[in-house]
């Protein structure tokens, strides 16, 4: 409210009083003069009321919490207002009845003419308040037709003046009364009362229900008195009380439905304000259990969180030990000093251990008695158990208990239920961050198993002049099962060996790891192939275990006597290329660790050669063939074969250097073949391939 | 998914006869492992091993029946393999296991065997 209006007001006000004061004074009756000074007052003080109307910004109501506050203020003025006019007509009553002296009556009449026009005024500003904040184009009608029925009363008062507001059979009085229930109606459909009221907080829900059943109350006296003016010569009193009068119905009406939906949704606001709780504390709990690195946080804040929505009971989660987590024995709870209390109680504690399922226990002492038990001194009564599940184990319990019984309900357990699967969430989380660090570990010690492995295996092929070597490696993972190695023995003799661990990946490496270091064990000089491969049998024989088996195959070249001598222990066979065919060399030979060493001497035998210039030696493990030959070995060593039959491409045929068959040559050509079928594999690939 | 591998066993007096379909590898070893485990609980240690149509052996493959002949024939029990074709018996070869298994043309010839009394032992 502007205090310029309320200023300008208040001085037109006195004007009035002051020329009815004269008029009182000098008896005079009326005349034209009177009656234009009236009007002019009417329309000064309608003018003002429309200016303030005009002028009034829309306040900003964002919450419904606001939007209570405001109706609780509005209604207060409201009532004040009405109740000072109830207070005052007492009061002028009171005096009629002892005094009838007629000297103050004019100032009666003033007074009641201020409160109606104050009142006319609450109520519009109050009521274009509520207009102006609603932006939607919806009620622009609704504002239209108020604003017409208020125009449309004042005129109907002003003809009443000339005695012509009569409209066929209705009288001005239901004439007022259909335009006032027009106007209450079209106010609550802007009110929208039972959108903002019930979520309103409950201090002001129950104020406002008092407040609207106190002005209901005085409004219903205001308008069963009838109004007070004696012997007034002035129809603007008449108008404004008219007036008032009028919109006093449509309040009355307006606060009859405020005060009903008040009293319907004051029982549910407690329900509504819990609801209201628990999302939130659901949409804070969904916010904290992304940051999973901090359990115990998490275990702490929703051990707060059900205590307070569990109102105000005593809540707490204990953990039990967990390989897969790294949670230990341990209990998160609020208050000390309860906590002894539950620790210490071996019947409480057996009873939430056994507890599988979410459940309300409520009554303690009755399952104590059923068990036949002896209750413990405990402040709790009733319990509300939920055990908390990870990847089917149970790892711990979200307990709240309360000193009386029958105290938990099911919308309890199921906004305790809630909680614990955010938990769980956070819990798995946790868990899965765990594991990724477990995992980059294992990566990491896997790189270096394979930096550790690379150095088991001839970090440079050995640059002889009589002869060529050739190698692809390739281990199916990071770390393989597959073996080879060059040793020379001495000028002229060198010894080329092959191996394969059954299976692949890290357990084949370190068997893989055993091999080479037996070998290098062993005594090589005089060497014999027999006695080498017996060496290696006997010392994994019952060693390892017993699915375990690992083939391995020697080439020994002697340069001197140009003889080869070649030992398999289920190896596959050594391709052998020279002038006259290419053959398969397969001497007997039983796996590595398969036989004692008595049998494996009887069943392997060495075979040997000799060989001459540019002959070729093929070293695989079964990985190629396997892959060559679509899982068919036999199939895979004639590819092989033809392989190595074929010489070197014939689109390059070009030059005549190429004609020549060399290990790279040859090289390339299998890895063609091999990348036909894709470049991951099942098994290790291994190929060694000796030119001499 | 399609079934890999699948092992039926039928029982003769007291010689348990498995019957090995599909690829035996490190995939589905444990398959058979399980079988024979559960073969080995019933004291049953006379046991055929039909081949017939099995695609497949890798060695890990190979590598169930080392873990489990020790035990068997132990028990005074065998692992005879019949029906099997080429391509395995390849592989049976290469690693020398022709010499520590009896690899026999059919169930009826291995029944014989095994009521003849005619074990192998360990080696």
């Amino acid at each position: 409210m502007k205090l310029r209006y309320l200023f300008f007001g208040i001085f037109i006000l006195s004007i009035h009083v002051l020329i009815s004061f004269i008029l009182y004074l000098t008896s005079f009756s009326s005349n034209n003069f009177l009656i234009i000074s009236d009007f002019l007052f009417i329309f000064l003080i309608c003018f003002l009321i429309t200016l303030e109307i005009v002028d009034s910004k829309p306040q900003k109501f964002t919450s419904t919490s606001k939007f209570g506050e405001i109706f609780l203020k509005n209604t207060k003025t409201i009532s004040a207002l009405i109740l000072t006019f109830l207070g005052l007509n007492l009061v002028f009553y009171v005096k009629d009845f002892f005094l009838s002296g007629k000297i103050l009556n004019w100032f009666e009449n003033e007074i009641i003419f201020i409160i109606m026009v104050s009142l006319t005024f609450t109520f519009l500003y109050f009521k274009v308040n509520w207009i102006s904040q609603i932006k939607s184009p919806k009620y622009r009608h609704h504002n239209r037709v108020f604003y017409f029925i208020l125009i449309l009363y004042s005129l109907i008062l002003f003809l009443n003046y000339f005695k012509i507001a009569q409209i066929g059979n209705l009288s001005l009085e239901n004439i007022k009364f259909i335009l006032a229930i027009c106007l209450a109606l079209i106010f609550l459909v802007q009110l929208k009362i039972k959108t903002w009221l019930p979520l309103s907080p409950r201090p002001i829900q129950k104020s406002i229900l008092w407040y609207s059943l106190l002005t209901m109350l005085s409004l219903l006296v205001l308008l069963s008195t009838t109004p007070r003016l004696q012997n007034e010569v002035f129809y603007s009193k008449f108008y404004f009380l008219e007036y008032a009068n009028f919109l006093s119905i449509s309040l009355l009406i307006t606060y009859l439905r405020v005060f009903y939906v008040s009293i319907i949704s004051l029982p549910l606001s407690r329900v509504l304000e819990q609801k209201v709780y628990e999302i939130n504390s659901l949409s804070y709990l969904n916010k904290i259990v992304k940051n999973f690195s901090n359990l115990d946080y998490i275990f702490q804040t929703i051990v707060e969180l059900s205590s307070i929505s569990m109102r105000q009971s005593f809540a707490w989660i204990q953990t039990y030990n967990s390989s897969n987590l790294s949670l230990q024995d341990s209990f998160f709870f609020l208050n000390k000093d309860f906590f002894a209390n539950i620790t210490n109680n071996k019947h409480i504690q057996d009873i939430i251990r056994k507890t599988l399922n979410p459940s309300i226990i409520p009554s303690i002492t009755d399952v104590l008695q059923q068990n036949q038990l002896i209750k413990q001194e405990t402040c709790f009564e009733s319990f509300c158990i939920i055990p908390i599940n990870f990847r089917e184990t149970q790892i711990g319990h979200l307990v709240v208990a309360n000193e009386n019984s029958y105290f938990f309900d099911d919308d309890d357990l199921n906004l305790l239920i809630s909680y614990v699967e955010a938990l769980s969430i956070a819990i798995e989380g946790n868990y899965l961050l765990i594991e990724k660090i477990e995992k980059e570990k294992y990566k990491k010690e896997l790189l270096i198993a394979k930096e550790i492995q690379s150095h088991f295996l001839p970090k440079a092929l050995p640059n002889l002049s009589n002869f060529e070597i050739e190698v692809f490696f390739k281990p199916s993972e990071e770390v393989g099962g597959d073996f080879y190695d060059f040793i020379p023995i001495d000028e002229h003799r060198f010894l080329v060996l092959i191996g394969d661990v059954s299976g692949k990946g890290m357990s084949a490496a370190l068997y893989m790891a055993l091999l080479k270091g037996i070998i290098l064990s062993s005594n090589k000089n005089p060497l014999s192939l027999q006695h080498l491969f017996s060496h290696v049998n006997s010392s994994l024989y019952k060693k390892i275990e017993p699915q375990i088996h690992i083939t391995l195959a020697g080439l020994l070249l002697d340069f001197e006597s140009r003889k080869f001598e070649f030992i398999r222990a289920g190896h596959p066979p050594l391709i052998f290329k020279n002038s006259q065919g290419i053959y398969e060399l397969n001497p007997q030979g039983i796996g590595i660790s398969i036989s004692d060493t008595n049998f494996f001497e009887r069943n392997t035998s060495v075979f040997s050669n000799k060989f001459e210039k540019d002959n070729f030696f093929l070293l695989y493990t079964d990985g190629l063939p396997e892959v060559l030959g679509r899982k068919n070995l036999i199939l895979g060593i004639n590819k092989m074969k033809q392989i190595l039959a074929t010489g070197p491409d014939s689109n390059t045929n070009t030059d005549s250097n190429a004609n020549i068959l060399n290990t790279h040559i040859l090289m390339e050509n299998f890895l063609k073949e091999i990348q036909k079928f894709g470049t991951e594999f099942d098994d290790d690939l291994t190929l060694v391939i000796i030119k001499t | 998914m399609d079934v890999k591998f699948k092992v039926e066993s039928e029982r003769y007096e007291d010689i348990e006869i498995f019957k090995l379909y599909g690829i035996l590898d490190a995939h589905t070893a444990p398959t058979l492992e399980k079988e024979l485990n559960q073969t080995l609980a019933k004291n049953a240690y006379k046991i055929i091993i039909n081949l017939k149509n099995l695609e497949y052996i890798s060695s890990a493959g190979l590598g169930v029946f080392m873990e489990f002949i020790e035990e068997i024939r132990n028990n005074n029990g065998d692992i005879k393999f019949v029906e099997m074709d080429e391509k395995v018996l390849s592989i049976f070869e290469l690693l020398g296991f022709h010499l520590i298994f009896d690899i026999l043309p059919s169930n009826n010839e291995a029944i014989i065997y095994f009521k003849n009394n005619n074990l192998r032992r360990n080696v």
